[in-house]
């Protein structure tokens, strides 16, 4: 393969990155970057839109360099066309198939992008601060399988199926052994041996899951008279309480577990949120962890909020919810009503997106935008988009007032 | 010269007073804060997010550089929350160890946040004094794991190893010649008039205001409520020791400087018994080769140095690292305090407030 043609489409953010890999070829000016003169057969230095040819020597010993340019160029303005090099010829290309399939993918280069698909078949990201993951696969993000949202009624549903299947798999053992039997019986040949049932295996590690119960704790119990209907689930777990209330009736709950003399939670220790993208009905769940200081006992309460919901302050309650409620705003992008001061808390104002979402890439999101307004001369933005090139960053162009 | 308007000022983000970036922004009517608004999240770097994409191995790490002068501390609470997460039990041997070196660390905490209070305030010899002895703690740290700050001391399920031949008469060592030096701090601070006049009454918050905060460690115990989770939640090996929670009624600076030396005394007590009544036995748990989690929630709180640390840990079915991990850091928590003990009082009763609460930044911000 070697290289005919290079050209640079509109659209080039003078990162420098084409000179640094290739400077014999690229050359980045003030304004964009150009094909130099020395490189072309024509002798003109500019963005080569005329797509006039490569000096062969050029094409063929930089072929390697000007691809490496075209794929790490952050916008991919870079383009060029390539064919099979007959001084240099793939070493697959023996048969005459091979030849030609080869001389399809250099011609396919004309139509498709420059860029080649990367290995697991997505395309590199094209312009920087993309939010949708599909179009900046280069995010690591790892997106949950399950929504592990802890719950008694969950899991004893799924002991409940869990033994259904087992019983399943035995008689389906048997039944299988049935047929062979007889048909060994029909052809004469000895019985066939019993199945075994499988008897699970011993735990010999001091591992014991903590399986959850049913709410016992006189506390939960008094919770569940107080509220009625508004409890959705309550359990125990871990030697730890939780009760699951319905979202509008926080506030009402969080009040009768301090107020109420059977529970005194005078203190709110925690309030937390986790994202579930995939639970169905709800995105989040939010746990306040109630202290009583008086009587040594913890509460877990629980909401499930969906997307958008804006939940009511527990502020008013436990006046040391603002700043975590200020930290699940910066965090979740939950917002709470009646809160004094809805805020972010530990990223700046303008940070954009929830770095605790699971869709929130650990990887390839944080960059800031730089405000160039007071850079004047365009040195600043110069260094700044130079350094930015050299550590593979995409910054914005910054738009002109 | 005449001028009677109020003045805004920045306190910090970069101020020796502030032990870390904590900006702080009051403004002021002559001497008096009239408001007061701290700033944080400089620090911020995402542990919390990083551990949720680690291994239940490789989180501890992480735990040690956020109240980074009580790593054990906060080791202590990871490793517990996870065993808990999964329902380990751990070896008595391995939770005397464990119990050992956390008190070591409270000291050592308690020591460090005694040296630079009183600089603060303007005593500079205490903290000469106090980092003596936190030096042979940290001796001792590095001998039984290795490392002197961030310890990454204990693994789930137990200890990565035994404690070092040697390590028992080091310990013996620092015990015998701890006592007198508390005294010797005492000698120097607690008769002190320029001490006392420095924290008598100064930052003063009631034990009311304190549980509607959620203000915890030595900060609600000056204030009389004997809060503590050593007592009130066994982990560890607490509850087979005897020990004190010291309390005073005063809710100021002082009864804190008072409360949280006192602390270091019964520390020493728990670390002698300890050492006295050490099990024999194995360190670590018998565990799978992989560790999964099951669906499961836990809140573990352990008592830090500066307060409640509580760990929030949430496990995906054949997870092999938290779907979601949350510290609640007592410095946090505490830090929201700070207005209401500042507002109306003397700006230089600022710097006695931030550093009587004890707060590391590492921790405020994650």
């Amino acid at each position: 393969m070697a290289i005919t043609k290079v050209w640079i489409e509109d659209g080039c953010i003078v990162c420098n990155a084409c000179e640094a890999e290739c400077p014999d070829v690229f050359h980045v000016l003030a304004e964009t970057c150009v094909i130099r003169g020395e490189s072309r057969q024509d002798g003109v230095e500019d963005t080569n839109h005329a797509k006039n040819p490569l000096k062969v020597e050029i094409g063929t010993s930089l072929e390697a360099a000007i691809k490496a340019a075209a794929e790490g160029c952050p916008v991919t303005v870079i383009k060029f066309e390539a064919i099979a090099s007959a001084a240099a010829p793939a070493p697959a290309a023996k048969s005459g198939e091979d030849v030609e399939s080869a001389v399809d993918h250099a011609l396919g280069m004309d139509s498709a992008p420059a860029v080649a698909p990367a290995e697991d078949g997505s395309l590199p990201a094209t312009t920087g601060y993309v939010w949708d993951i599909k179009a900046a696969p280069n995010r690591q993000i790892v997106l949950p399988k399950s929504a592990p949202l802890p719950s008694y009624k969950a899991f004893v549903a799924e002991q409940e199926a869990a033994k259904v299947a087992d019983e399943a798999k035995w008689q389906k053992q048997l039944a299988d052994f049935e047929t062979a039997k007889a048909k060994a019986v029909e052809e004469g040949k000895p019985e066939p041996k019993a199945p075994v049932r499988a008897v699970p295996a011993k735990n010999e590690t001091d591992l014991v899951f903590p399986a959850p119960t049913e709410a016992q704790a006189p506390e939960l119990k008094h919770l569940m008279e107080l509220l009625g209907d508004k409890v959705e689930e309550a359990f125990e777990q871990a030697g730890e309480m939780t009760c699951q209330v319905k979202k509008e009736a926080i506030l009402e709950a969080l009040r009768f577990c301090r107020d109420d003399q059977a529970l005194k939670f005078e203190m709110l220790a925690d309030e937390t949120a986790t994202h579930y993208p995939l639970g169905q009905g709800y995105a989040f769940s939010l746990v306040y962890h109630l202290t009583s200081v008086s009587r040594s006992r913890r509460l877990r309460l629980r909401i499930l909020v969906p997307e958008g919901f804006e939940p009511e302050s527990a502020e008013q309650v436990y006046p040391t919810a603002n700043w975590l409620e200020r930290e699940i705003w910066d965090m979740f992008g939950i917002r709470f009503q009646n809160h004094t001061d809805m805020v972010r808390i530990l990223c700046p104002e303008d940070w954009e997106g929830h770095a605790l979402r699971k869709d929130y890439p650990t990887l390839g999101l944080g960059q800031r935008e730089i405000s160039f307004r007071e850079d004047r001369g365009g040195m600043l933005m110069k260094i700044a988009m130079e350094a930015a090139g050299n550590l593979g960053i995409n910054l914005k162009v910054p738009k002109a007032e | 010269m005449f001028k009677n308007e109020e003045l805004e000022i920045n306190l910090g983000p970069q101020h020796p007073s502030t032990h870390g970036v904590l900006r702080v922004k009051l403004r002021l009517d002559g001497e008096t804060v009239r408001h007061c608004y701290p700033v944080i999240g400089y620090l911020h770097r995402g542990v919390e997010k990083i551990c949720e994409n680690k291994t239940f191995f490789q989180g501890q790490v992480w735990t040690d550089r956020m109240d980074y002068v009580a790593a054990v501390s906060n080791n202590l609470g990871w490793a517990e929350a996870i065993e808990k997460l999964m329902g380990i039990s751990v070896p008595r041997r391995a939770k005397y160890i464990r119990t050992l070196l956390t008190e070591l660390n409270r000291i050592s905490s308690h020591l460090l946040w005694l040296g630079t209070h009183a600089m603060d305030i303007g005593a500079m010899t205490v903290f000469l004094y106090a980092f003596r002895e936190r030096e042979e703690i940290l001796d001792v740290f590095e001998s039984f794991c290795g490392a002197r700050l961030t310890t990454t001391a204990f693994r789930i399920g137990g200890l990565r190893d035994d404690v070092p031949p040697g390590f028992e008469a080091k310990v013996q060592a620092f015990l015998d010649r701890f006592l007198p030096c508390i005294d010797e701090y005492e000698d120097l601070l607690t008769e002190n008039r320029i001490w006392k006049k420095r924290t008598i009454g100064v930052a003063p918050i009631s034990a009311e205001e304190c549980l509607a905060m959620g203000v915890t460690g030595p900060v609600l115990r000056a204030a009389g409520v004997p809060y503590d989770i050593r007592k009130a939640f066994p982990y560890a090996a607490y509850d087979e020791m005897q020990f004190e929670v010291p309390t005073r009624m005063e809710a100021d600076t002082y009864a804190r400087y008072l409360v949280r030396l006192e602390e270091m005394r019964q520390s020493h007590r728990i670390v002698q018994q300890c050492l006295d009544g050490m099990p024999e036995g194995a360190v670590m748990a018998k565990l799978p080769k992989i560790l999964k989690s099951e669906v499961a929630e836990v809140y573990h709180p352990i008592e830090a140095p500066k307060g409640e640390l509580g760990y929030y840990l949430v496990g995906e079915k054949g997870g092999l690292n938290p779907y979601r991990f949350h510290v609640r850091g007592p410095s946090f928590v505490n830090l929201q305090a700070l207005p209401k003990m500042t507002e109306g009082k003397l700006l230089a009763d600022v710097i006695a407030a931030i550093g009587t609460l004890d707060v590391v930044l590492g921790e405020v911000d994650r």
